[in-house]
């Protein structure tokens, strides 16, 4: 009886559509801020070890290119540290893993613990010179940016959030990396930087020791301030897909919205776990 | 896949599956997974319309999104709400209506919070809860921040303050909130979308597949019916096949047996079949060539056994007609008797007239002389006749010899259908039973017959050698007879003499005297004519009895030959006895063919009442001849008288008168005597007829047999080539 039976199931088998679809791993393109500090710094490590799935390609050319790249079919994944747009709505489906907020650092030294929106467009523009205007020693500033003329995330976005879109002064300290601009602060009385809130994390204990970060319009940089939009200059990492996640990209928002993915994201910035 | 599919060889083991079940089997078999078809065909229709009906699970989940979409934009519309109330009550300078204001804006934050939890409750996916959380808590802080920090703004009157918290911080909150519920709006829009497309391919998805298992079932189905019915159907010519050369003859050939089922039952019934033909041929076959042999074996034995018969036919027409001859001559002696005794009355008249006229008397006497030598002449004719008949004895007694060798050989033929028959014992006890019963018993009837016959001979050589005696009697009553007529010349010369002396009336009777004279010489002469005949006759009696002597002896031999068959056909018997098996078809024939023989020896038989019934008629012959003789002894004693009366002539007339008298009663008697053995001829004539007649039957019974031997050949012939159509496996 088995021997008539298993042909036909076998049969049918091959006859029945295939539904499974064959991991094609993840491709991703987007915000650097994603891209840099939270899946190289280990979240795609740590997905690879988990589920054995890989990253094909990492592209970081900044959200909108991202999501244009996830529309037109290059990539499965893009990243946009900001919320996106109602036109990007229609076409592609986002989702929050974290928020990212842009702190103010100074040295601790300097007595200035608040700053208005219009203060720092004044300081970063280069009109605001010296700390008395604001309300601080009579010092000049000496304000640190990344690269000028990168089109840096962090930048743009400050730019865009506290700056009302005017171009960054001249004759700043330029610094590569941002994690630097901080350091770079420990020892600099008079400095001023605008950095991911997450990075302070990153330095040594004796250099965030010698930071802090000031309010803006009265509002501190907490997690709770940065995730309900209180503190200004705060936007939500969002992850987009080209309709429901499916598959390995699946696989990864889930792991990025676990626990585990969400520890990643706490490293530098705020999850929202 | 393929190469599992050939290792199995799936079609094959189905194929040898299918014809070894019972066709009973193989239907409830195809029956069972049109039953399985029917039942999963069903159990896809029902877990399709599970899926799809309302209530079910996509249905529900569809649902669940739905009411949680409502629920964010009652949020957002609430959220919307609170805001332009607390923009309201920024411009309002009516307490009462702040009041209002500020009761509605608890109002809807009550409710607010009622659709978070509402929300919460409704998604069960921790990753859709996250964004929910997350506006829940920008919602806290903003009501927070609304409360504690604008609303006392106002009331302070602090406007400016307010404004700004209201226009900054509470700003960016509700911007905040609208970018994390929107989140799950797309998301559950998305997801809506999908379960729709899900329901949609799950309906069709599964209609396909019910379709395409229905379709390969029903191939399945189609296929195994195909193969149950040609499992059915080859079979089935193949017998009819089979069946229709075994009757074309060919036995040659068996069916393979492929299966125990109703199939192979059907092979195993149509080879038994077949077999059994074949033994039933084979043994028709034998048993044919075996009577075939019989047939032309019986056919040689009548031929010689017809042969034969026409000879003994031929013997008895010879000794018929040699009967009718003695018949004719019996008949002239009785008429001449007859003749006699008219003289004797005559003559005795005149003696009455003549008163004892001596010559009347030696008229008479003469007369009676030459009768006599006429009675003599005719017993010459007849002892030659009897001589005749004697030949015509021997050659019968030849026949019936050469009849018994016939039946002998019919014997010899029976025993060796006897000696064929050896392999069927139960046909050779009745052979052997048919050899004693009707073989040797027959032999042995015969051999009594024979001897019967022997004896007969015996009787018959006796006959003529008394015969012979008494032929050489007649010679001395002849020598008497010549004396008397010496005395009878002697007295009519005295009666001459006398008459003379008589003178005119002695005149009439010297011409009685003078014819006595004459009488008496030609009776002389007569009588040595008769003494010539008689010495003749006793010769050829002697002859006869030299014959007869040889006839006994071949009688000897003939029997001891008979016996000695018979021996040898008892030893036969016994040989056949031994023997063991034969087919009872050859029982028919030998059965035949005994009855045949027992005709044969029934016919024998009857040849052998004939030569009884002739050797009665010779019995009676000889009766006749005793009569004769004792009729020629008593003339002797008559002629006696006559010479004493003529010696005496006183007494003359009276005492040949009475002499006369007394002679004409002899010759009466003499008359009847010859009458009976005319009577006795003619039953010899009429035996011998019946023996012909016999004979002749014997002749038809034989052309029958002949006949029937033939048609046995050509209907063996026949059955032969009938048979010969058969073709039996080597």
């Amino acid at each position: 009886m088995i021997r008539i039976i298993m042909p036909i199931f076998v049969a049918a088998m091959l006859i029945l559509p295939q539904a499974v679809l064959a991991g094609d791993g993840i491709s991703y393109s987007g915000s650097s801020t994603i891209g840099m500090s939270i899946l190289e710094e280990g979240a795609i490590k740590a997905f690879e070890q988990k589920t054995g799935i890989k990253f094909t390609s990492v592209k970081q050319p900044g959200s909108g290119k991202g999501i244009k790249a996830l529309i037109n079919g290059e990539v499965n994944l893009a990243g946009a540290s900001r919320a996106l747009k109602n036109n990007e709505r229609k076409q592609v489906l986002g989702k929050t893993i974290g928020y990212d907020a842009i702190a103010v650092f100074v040295n601790k030294d300097n007595p200035v613990e608040n700053l208005t929106k219009a203060q720092l467009k004044g300081i970063f523009t280069g009109e605001i010179k010296n700390w008395k205007e604001v309300g601080g020693n009579d010092a000049p500033i000496t304000p640190n940016t990344e690269v000028l003329g990168e089109q840096r995330a962090t930048m743009l976005v400050f730019q865009k959030m506290a700056m009302d879109g005017a171009d960054y002064g001249k004759g700043f300290n330029e610094i590569d990396l941002p994690r630097d601009q901080i350091v770079q602060l420990a020892s600099d009385k008079t400095g001023i930087c605008s950095v991911s809130f997450g990075l302070l994390a990153a330095t040594r204990e004796n250099v965030r020791n010698k930071v802090k970060a000031v309010s803006v319009n009265g509002i501190e940089p907490t997690p709770k301030n940065i995730k309900s939009g209180a503190y200004l200059i705060s936007r939500p990492l969002t992850l987009a897909t080209n309709g429901l996640p499916k598959g390995d990209v699946k696989e990864f928002i889930s792991f990025i919205l676990s626990p585990q993915g969400q520890k990643i994201v706490g490293i530098n910035f705020v999850p929202v776990r | 896949m393929l190469k599992l599919l050939k290792a199995i060889n799936p079609l094959r083991i189905l194929n040898n599956f299918v014809t070894r079940l019972n066709i009973r089997t193989n239907l409830i078999v195809l029956t069972l997974i049109v039953l399985i078809s029917l039942t999963f065909s069903t159990y896809m229709g029902i877990y399709t319309l599970n899926q799809v009906k309302i209530g079910s699970s996509l249905y529900e989940e569809i649902l669940d999104l739905k009411s949680s979409l409502e629920i964010v934009a009652l949020l957002q519309s609430d959220l919307n709400q609170i805001r332009g109330d607390s923009l309201a009550m920024l411009g309002e300078e009516n307490p009462d209506i702040k009041n209002q204001i500020n009761e509605n804006i608890l109002e809807l934050s009550g409710e607010i919070d009622f659709r978070f939890n509402e929300i919460l409750q409704i998604i069960d996916d921790e990753e859709m809860k996250l964004p929910i959380l997350d506006a829940q808590q920008t919602w806290s802080e903003f009501i927070n921040s609304l409360n504690n920090e604008i609303i006392p703004a106002i009331n302070k009157g602090n406007a400016s303050t307010a404004r700004e918290l209201t226009s900054g911080i509470q700003k960016l909150r509700y911007e905040r909130f609208l970018v994390q519920v929107e989140s799950l709006v797309d998301t559950y829009t998305l997801t809506i979308e999908e379960l729709e497309v899900i329901t949609k391919d799950v309906v069709r998805s599964k209609i396909i597949t019910v379709i395409a298992i229905s379709v390969v079932m029903f191939a399945i189905v189609l296929f195994i019916a195909v193969m149950i019915s040609s499992a059915i159907i080859i079979p089935l010519k193949k017998t009819a096949g089979y069946l229709e050369r075994i009757s074309d003859g060919d036995l040659s050939q068996q069916l393979e047996k492929t299966s125990d089922n109703e199939i192979g039952l059907l092979f195993s019934s149509a080879n038994t079949m077949s077999e059994k033909l074949q033994h039933l041929i084979s043994n028709i076959r034998e048993t044919s060539l075996e009577i075939q042999t019989t047939a032309i074996t019986l056919n040689k034995s009548s031929v010689k056994l017809s042969g034969g018969t026409k000879h003994q036919n031929e013997m008895i027409d010879n000794v018929a007609s040699a009967f009718t001859q003695m018949a004719q001559i019996t008949s002239e002696i009785n008429s001449k008797t007859k003749d006699l005794n008219a003289s004797l009355q005559d003559s005795s008249s005149s003696l009455y007239e003549l008163t004892a006229s001596i010559k009347e008397i030696s008229g008479f006497a003469d007369k009676a002389f030459q009768e006599v030598d006429k009675i003599t002449s005719s017993h010459l004719e007849i002892n030659s006749t009897m001589g005749n008949t004697l030949g015509f004895l021997d050659k019968l007694a030849l026949t019936s010899q050469q009849a018994s060798t016939r039946a002998s050989d019919l014997t010899t033929a029976i025993t060796e259908t006897g000696e064929r028959a050896t392999e069927s014992e139960k046909l050779t006890n009745e052979v052997s039973i048919m050899a004693k019963d009707n073989g040797v018993k027959a032999l042995e009837r015969m051999i009594n017959v024979s001897r019967k016959n022997k004896d007969l001979v015996d009787d018959y050589s006796k006959i003529i050698k008394s015969l012979g005696s008494k032929s050489a009697n007649i010679g001395k009553i002849l020598d008497v007879i010549y004396n008397v007529v010496d005395q009878s010349s002697l007295l009519s010369l005295n009666a001459a003499i006398i008459a003379a002396q008589a003178g005119e009336h002695g005149k009439s009777f010297a011409v009685v005297a003078d014819e006595v004279r004459k009488l008496s010489n030609t009776t002389t002469v007569n009588l040595k004519q008769i003494e010539e005949v008689v010495q003749g006759v006793r010769s050829e009696v002697e002859e006869a009895v030299n014959m007869i002597d040889g006839i006994t002896n071949g009688m000897d031999s003939s029997i001891l030959a008979a016996e000695q068959a018979n021996n040898i056909l008892k030893m036969i018997e016994d040989i056949s006895t031994q023997s063991t098996v034969m087919a009872g078809e050859i029982t028919a024939s030998v059965k035949k063919q005994v009855d045949y023989c027992n005709d044969i020896h029934e016919s024998v038989l009857n040849n052998s009442k004939q030569v009884d019934q002739i050797k009665e008629v010779m019995n009676e012959q000889k009766k006749g001849s005793d009569l004769i003789v004792s009729s020629v002894e008593e003339i002797r004693t008559i002629a006696e008288q006559l010479k004493n009366s003529t010696l005496e002539q006183s007494n003359g007339s009276a005492i040949i008168s009475q002499t006369t008298s007394e002679t004409q009663s002899f010759s009466e008697k003499l008359v009847r005597a010859i009458d009976g053995q005319q009577d006795a001829n003619k039953h010899t004539v009429e035996s011998l007829e019946e023996i012909s007649n016999t004979t002749l039957k014997n002749l038809g019974t034989l052309k029958e047999i002949d006949s029937i031997s033939k048609k046995l050949g050509s209907l063996e012939q026949k059955l032969i080539s009938n048979i010969s159509k058969f073709k039996l496996p080597k």
